[in-house]
C-alpha cells in the first residue's frame, strides 16, 4: 500500500513543523502505516536525522555508568556523551546501508537508501528514551524493552514501505547486523583504531569497558584505577591523553 | 487539575530515579573533590560509638531503615541498640551510620537539598503531612535499589564498606586479629550491608554474619562473603516478600544464584517473629504490642536478635587453649 503511493505520488520537501515532527513520531511509534507513508514522501531527513541524534545521545547517557567508572571529568563527559552520539549516527548509516544491500540482492526489492534512511531512522525512535537506562535497577530492562520497541519499529516500516512480509523485513534487519557485524570484523580495525582513540582523546583516558576489568579496579579502589589508566596512558603515548594536572592526581 | 498534580508528581518520581544514582557514581568519579576519594572521617554524620568497646571481641553494627534522615536515632530504634548494649556487654554495638549515603552525609545537612529534608523529616516527626515525610522513604528506597543495581551496585558497597570499616576502626576494632563482626540490617539496611560485605571481607579479615530485620535482599554477590544470614520477618511484614519477588536470584528457578547457592549450604536461618508488622505500631520495634505470652515486640525482637549474637559468638569464640594467629590474614577465618 505505502509502496504504491510512494511509486504515484510525488515526494515533497516540506519543511518539519515542531508539531508534525511529533506526529509523525508519535504515528510511527504506534506502528500506524500513515505515518510510515508521510515520511516516506518526504524528501529529506527533517524527522529522521533529529530522531538519531537525540537517540544517541540519550542512549550514551543511559549507558554513562562507563564514563563515571573511569572517573571522566565532566568537561570530558559532555564531549564523550557528544561523541558517543555522533558515532550512533555512523553506526545507523551503516547498518542502513546493509538492510539495503540485503533487501536489494535478497528480496529483489528496490529500496534505496534515502528512504531506508528515513524509515531506519524513524524507527529509532523508542530510543529516544534511552536515558533511561540510566534508573537503577529497572533501567537495564527498560533498556531492553525500548530495543524491541525500535525493532518492531523499524520491521514495521520496512514492510510497509517495501511491501514485504515482516518475516522477510526481520530477516532484512538481522542479516543487515551481521552484514555490519561482519564487515567490522574483516575491515572494520581501522574504524575500530579511529574510534577507540576519539574516546580515548576526548574521554583523556583509556576506558576500561571489560567487567572482569571494571570489577577488578572496583575491588582495588580509585586510586588503584587512577593509577592502571595514567600507566596505561603513559604506555601508549608519553604526551598524549591526561593534563598535567590530572596526571600529577593520585 | 488532578491530571496536573500525576503528572508532576511522576515527573519528580522520575528526576528523583535518575538522579539517585549520582551520589554514589560521582563520589567515584571524584567529582566532589579529591579529598572525596573516600568516605572520610570527617563525615558529617556522626559515627555512633555506643560504649567503650575495648574488650569486645564481637561488634555490631545497625544500619537503620529506610526513614533515616538525619544522624539522629529514632526512638524505637535507640531503645532495640539500648537493649542489646545493656545485655550483652561482651559485644560492643555500633549505630548511627547513614546507610544511604556513599558518604556517610545525612540528608538534612551539607546538601543542596538539605532545607527541603529538613522540612520533610520534621513533617515525618510530627506527621502532619506523611506524604512529604515519605520522600525521604523513596530517596533512600531509591539508594537501595542503586546498591542492588548490578552497575552501580559494586560501587556503592564499596563506599559503604568504607564507612562500615572507619566505624569500626574508630571503635577498636582491629583487622585479622580474631575479632569479628555482625552486621545488622533493618528493612532497606538489610541490602546495604549485604552488598558492603564483599569489600568488608576483604578490609576487616573477619567472619561476618548478617541479621536482617524485615529486610529487602536481593541475590547478591555479597553473599558469597557471609558467614551465615539470619533473616527475620513478621507474619504481618509485606517486605520481605518484595524483595523476594523483585529480584529474580532470590527466585528457586535461578537455582546457581548466589542466594540459592548459599540456602543449600545451609547458610541461611529463617526466623518467624510471630504477627509483627515493618515499622510503626504493630512493627518489630513497637513497645505498646505484645505477643500471647505479654512480652512486647520490641524486646521480643532485642531477644532474638541476643539469641543470635550468643549463637554467633559460640560458633567463633576461640577455644581455650587454642593458639590465635592475631596478625595472621588468615587466622579470622577459622570460624567461617
Amino acid at each position: 500500500m505505502v509502496r504504491d503511493a510512494r511509486r504515484s505520488r510525488q515526494r515533497t520537501t516540506e519543511v518539519i513543523d515542531p508539531a508534525t515532527f511529533w506526529e509523525l513520531v508519535n504515528g510511527a511509534v504506534r506502528l500506524r502505516p500513515e505515518a510510515f507513508a508521510r515520511i516516506e514522501e518526504s524528501a529529506g531527513f527533517g524527522v529522521a536525522l533529529p530522531i538519531v541524534f537525540v537517540a544517541g545521545v540519550s542512549q550514551a547517557i543511559g549507558q554513562s555508568v562507563v564514563l563515571f567508572v573511569n572517573r571522566v571529568r565532566p568537561a570530558r563527559f559532555v564531549f564523550s556523551l557528544a561523541i558517543a552520539a555522533l558515532l550512533f549516527v555512523v553506526v545507523y548509516a551503516l547498518f542502513t546501508l546493509s538492510v539495503v544491500l540485503v533487501i536489494r540482492n535478497l528480496f529483489g526489492g528496490e529500496l534505496t537508501f534515502p528512504s531506508a534512511a528515513r524509515i531506519v531512522g524513524v524507527g529509532f525512535a523508542p530510543r529516544m528514551l534511552a536515558f533511561l537506562a540510566f534508573v537503577p535497577f529497572f533501567g537495564i530492562q527498560i533498556d531492553v524493552l525500548l530495543s524491541l520497541w525500535a525493532l518492531l519499529t523499524v520491521l514495521t516500516g520496512i514492510a510497509l514501505v517495501e511491501g514485504i512480509a515482516p518475516w522477510q523485513a526481520l530477516l532484512a534487519a538481522l542479516l543487515g547486523g551481521l552484514l555490519l557485524v561482519v564487515v567490522q570484523r574483516i575491515v572494520g580495525r581501522p574504524l575500530a583504531v579511529v574510534t577507540n582513540w576519539l574516546q580515548r582523546s576526548i574521554a583523556g583516558r583509556r576506558l576500561v569497558i571489560e567487567p572482569a576489568e571494571i570489577e577488578e579496579l572496583i575491588e582495588a579502589g580509585p586510586e588503584a584505577l587512577e593509577a592502571a589508566v595514567t600507566e596505561d596512558l603513559d604506555r601508549a603515548d608519553p604526551d598524549e591523553g591526561a593534563s598535567p594536572g590530572e596526571r600529577s592526581s593520585p | 487539575m488532578i491530571a496536573a498534580f500525576f503528572g508532576a508528581a511522576l515527573f519528580c518520581l522520575l528526576m528523583a530515579m535518575l538522579l539517585a544514582p549520582l551520589e554514589a557514581l560521582g563520589w567515584w568519579a571524584g567529582w566532589y573533590g579529591d579529598d572525596l576519594d573516600e568516605p572520610h572521617d570527617d563525615s558529617p554524620a556522626p559515627y555512633g560509638r555506643r560504649r567503650d568497646p575495648t574488650d569486645a571481641r564481637h561488634f555490631v553494627v545497625f544500619l537503620d531503615g529506610i526513614a533515616k534522615g538525619g544522624s539522629d536515632t529514632f526512638d524505637e530504634v535507640q531503645a532495640l541498640l539500648d537493649r542489646l548494649d545493656e545485655a550483652y556487654p561482651q559485644v560492643a554495638v555500633l549505630g548511627d551510620i547513614m546507610p544511604y549515603s556513599v558518604t556517610n552525609t545525612e540528608l538534612t545537612d551539607h546538601r543542596p537539598l538539605s532545607h527541603f529534608w529538613r522540612f520533610a523529616l520534621r513533617q515525618k516527626l510530627d506527621g502532619s503531612n506523611p506524604l512529604i515525610g515519605f520522600s525521604i522513604n523513596m530517596r533512600n528506597v531509591f539508594q537501595v535499589l542503586v546498591a542492588a543495581d548490578r552497575r552501580y551496585g559494586p560501587l556503592y558497597s564499596r563506599a559503604e564498606a568504607q564507612v562500615i570499616l572507619n566505624s569500626l576502626l574508630r571503635s577498636g576494632f582491629r583487622p585479622g586479629s580474631g575479632m569479628y563482626v555482625t552486621l545488622i540490617g533493618y528493612s532497606g539496611g538489610g541490602q546495604i550491608a549485604l552488598g558492603s560485605t564483599f569489600a568488608l571481607k576483604r578490609f576487616l579479615r573477619a567472619p561476618i554474619s548478617l541479621v536482617s530485620l524485615g529486610g529487602v535482599l536481593a541475590s547478591d554477590p555479597g553473599l558469597e562473603h557471609l558467614d551465615h544470614l539470619y533473616r527475620l520477618g513478621g507474619s504481618l511484614d509485606p517486605i520481605p516478600t518484595i524483595g523476594r519477588l523483585l529480584f529474580p536470584g532470590r527466585w528457586p528457578l535461578l537455582f546457581n544464584s548466589h542466594w540459592n547457592r548459599l540456602k543449600r549450604r545451609r547458610r541461611i536461618t529463617t526466623i518467624a517473629m510471630g504477627p509483627m508488622g515493618h515499622t510503626g505500631p504493630g512493627g518489630y520495634l513497637d513497645a505498646e504490642s505484645f505477643l500471647p505470652d505479654g512480652i512486647s515486640f520490641l524486646d521480643h525482637t532485642a531477644a532474638t536478635i541476643g539469641k543470635i549474637l550468643e549463637e554467633i559468638d559460640q560458633r567463633l569464640q576461640p577455644e581455650p587453649g587454642v593458639l590465635q594467629l592475631s596478625e595472621h590474614p588468615g587466622g579470622a577465618e577459622a570460624g567461617s
